[in-house]
């Protein structure tokens, strides 16, 4: 994740607007795209673009630094988006869900090899569409750390700052988060390339 | 698979530290000399690398809506900053 090197932190800490605005415009379109993503709803992406920053500018002046700005600014907006899904989906959500690699049940059984496919056929309304339904089916725990890790290019240190686990959890449910959407992408490229005599 | 599952299922706990390049040399030419005898195994690991560039690619398509940028500027009292 990269810096601007423009925002001066010590004034932004001590309640410099035009810093803050600076900041604002740095990171909203990240923000935006993560809140979107997690939620896959646009109102509840706003409500959280606009809670991420409310609550960065009132905790602005503790903010040590240990971590960077875009990093902690993830962390703020990823808490609020698990909060919304688990106030909506109480049960099978929980951001201090153990790893259970016992129950690993993301073998492959899609072998439909779609890479070969044109841009006009992969890059289509349908198929991003087709990304966020896949998106939905995960756990909002391999959701997160895919939409951070893989969507949004944190690095897996970053992004185990950001839910505050381990790297070694990370790399766990990144695995398992992309071998489900994985699975999940080549069901409907297959039944695509059927439809289209795709060979 | 079916002919190796014991070999792939092991190779299968590494496809993401295959795809990000963080296996050491010995077992990144093991995984890569599995994958030359495996094609469903080269078909996953094919098919995760592009699920991913799809999904990165998507995402750099979404853009803050005008509006959306304007009424986050307003609720955080930075109105005079919008235009800059």
């Amino acid at each position: 994740m990269s810096e601007k090197p423009a925002i001066d932190l010590d004034a932004l800490r001590s309640g410099d607007r035009e810093q803050f605005a600076l900041m604002v415009d740095t990171y909203s379109t990240k923000i935006y795209r993560l809140a979107l993503r997690m939620m896959g709803n646009e109102q509840e992406a706003e409500d959280i673009l606009q809670e991420t920053f409310l609550n960065a500018y009132r905790a602005l002046p503790k903010f040590e630094g240990r971590s960077n700005l875009g990093t902690w600014l993830y962390r703020i907006a990823s808490n609020q988006a698990l909060m919304r899904l688990r106030k909506k989906n109480p049960v099978s959500i929980s951001v201090d869900d153990p790893i259970v690699d016992d129950e690993w049940d993301e073998i492959p059984r899609q072998f439909v090899d779609w890479c070969c496919l044109p841009e006009n056929e992969l890059m289509t309304a349908e198929v991003f569409s087709e990304l966020d339904s896949a998106l939905d089916t995960l756990s909002s725990n391999l959701r997160t750390v895919f939409i951070l890790r893989d969507v949004n290019g944190l690095s897996t240190r970053e992004t185990a700052q950001v839910l505050n686990i381990s790297e070694a959890a990370v790399k766990t449910r990144l695995l398992r988060g992309r071998l489900k959407l994985r699975e999940a992408l080549s069901s409907y490229f297959s039944e695509r390339i059927e439809e289209i005599g795709y060979a | 698979m079916p002919e190796h599952e014991h070999d792939c299922s092991q190779f299968l706990h590494l496809v993401s530290d295959f795809i990000d390049d963080n296996l050491d040399d010995l077992t990144c030419q093991e995984f890569k000399k599995h994958l030359d005898e495996c094609e469903h195994c080269r078909i996953v690991v094919d098919t995760t690398k592009k699920t991913i560039d799809l999904y990165h690619t998507s995402n750099e398509e979404i853009e803050l809506p005008t509006e959306v940028r304007g009424r986050l500027f307003h609720c955080l009292e930075l109105d005079e900053y919008l235009e800059k």
